[in-house]
């Protein structure tokens, strides 16, 4: 099962071109940003607010950034062309559908 | 009389008044070809007490995703399982949503909450037997439940359990803090993808050396600390358990360089492809290793334990 899953993220990531670059927190604010050049939309999905699609924000350097309050816990993933992407984050948890989930621990300060 | 007429329309208020609401609730929110047997099943966990509002968007949520009645039906028959069992629903009703986000079948959808249900049930049974405090079974069923999704299994998070029932807490507020933050700390190792034994074995050290609450926040951070420099999580979490037994403070676990000394690591030997695999050097306070026998490619060499000598891991087997 890890075997097929490792291979569908590294096929995902291969075809989205996609990475989480770096976070960082500003003034209460945790802004994530994704390596996707190739991505034409990109959205973040938490559980903070019942994974309403935000729309990710493209930056002059061609990365994607979508920002989320930092000092809540949450689980999240991205939305690339509609396809679900799960970043290499530091915290992890299964999503009952066969995937993960990315999991943000704000005291922690965990992507 | 005037008795009377006030005791009956206070029981008008009291029982009938909020189904009418409820019905209105319903009727105003939900389209008018709404199945009948979806709105009466909605009104029947909203009875249970599930907050009407969360009732109507997920009943909305799954119209609008073309769910059969049959599926919503299911649904909020697990949303009332649930409640009627004491347990939070959030948990289920967000899977929804992150089933939808995710463009999952609805049936897939349904069986995934049912799975949240089912783990949070499990999570609860451990927790009353953690504790026989009502509010706080609640917040450790939380923590439990996220850690069995993180990767903890159900004999770990018992024998957890067992351990922090024979903690040496002074008092009930103490206990109380040390149960929630061990799980906290628990659920944190398995989330950066430590193996749930030896997550277990190392908190277990930690309890069984008299850790209390702040030790264990500090067990937690120093874990984040060593999973940042890149090792593998469950070679952390082994190293942590053979350093406290060693006697090595839980400041010390959280250094930088802490994973490279013999406690941390002990020496992980090597195998060469051609040759007599070669041991790994001991760290200060790393016991000698077994090396597992050569194989094709030259076999690793074992980890070295603590305690003991300087003596790094056993060598690499022989390659072909």
């Amino acid at each position: 099962m890890k075997i097929i899953f490792g291979i569908l993220s590294a096929f995902l990531l291969f075809s989205t071109g996609c990475a989480v670059r770096q976070y960082k927190v500003i003034n209460h604010e945790l802004h994530l940003y994704l390596d996707g050049k190739k991505a034409e939309k990109v959205y973040l999905l938490t559980s903070l607010d019942e994974f309403k699609p935000h729309k990710a924000v493209k930056t002059d350097s061609g990365d994607w950034e979508a920002v989320m309050p930092s000092d809540m816990e949450f689980r999240y993933f991205f939305l690339i062309d509609g396809n679900v992407f799960i970043p290499d984050c530091e915290m992890k948890e299964k999503d009952d559908f066969g995937s993960e989930d990315c999991v943000y621990i704000p005291l922690l300060g965990m992507p | 009389m005037a008795l009377i007429k006030r005791i009956l329309l206070s029981m008008v208020f009291i029982f009938i008044l909020p189904s009418v609401l409820i019905a209105d609730v319903l009727d105003n929110e939900l389209p008018n070809d709404t199945p009948l047997q979806v709105k009466e099943r909605a009104r029947q966990i909203i009875d249970l007490g599930v907050e009407s509002n969360g009732v109507v968007k997920m009943t909305q949520t799954m119209l609008r995703n073309r769910f059969s009645e049959q599926q919503m039906i299911r649904a909020y028959e697990i949303l009332g399982e649930a409640k009627r069992n004491g347990l939070r629903e959030e948990p289920v009703m967000n899977k929804l949503y992150e089933g939808i986000g995710k463009n999952v079948q609805a049936q897939n959808i349904i069986m995934a909450m049912e799975k949240v249900r089912e783990r949070y049930e499990t999570a609860s049974q451990y927790a009353h037997r953690m504790t026989s405090n009502r509010e706080q079974a609640g917040i450790l069923t939380g923590h439990i439940a996220e850690s069995l999704s993180a990767g903890m299994t159900g004999s770990d998070i018992a024998q957890i359990g067992q351990m922090l029932r024979q903690s040496e807490a002074q008092n009930n507020r103490e206990r109380a803090a040390l149960e929630v933050q061990t799980l906290m700390t628990v659920k944190t190792m398995a989330r950066i993808g430590a193996k749930s034994s030896s997550v277990v074995d190392a908190v277990q050290t930690a309890l069984m050396n008299g850790y209390d609450q702040n030790k264990m926040k500090t067990l937690e951070r120093a874990f984040i600390n060593q999973a940042r420099t890149r090792y593998n999580p469950t070679d952390i979490a082994e190293s942590f358990s053979r350093g406290i037994k060693a006697g090595v403070s839980v400041d010390e676990l959280g250094r930088q360089n802490y994973m490279n000394t013999g406690t941390g690591m002990g020496g992980n030997g090597y195998g060469t492809v051609n040759g007599i695999g070669q041991g790994g050097a001991g760290g200060s306070m790393g016991g000698s290793g077994s090396g597992y026998p050569g194989g094709g490619m030259g076999g690793m060499g074992g980890s070295g334990g603590s305690g003991g000598g300087g003596a790094g891991g056993g060598g690499g087997g022989r390659g072909r």
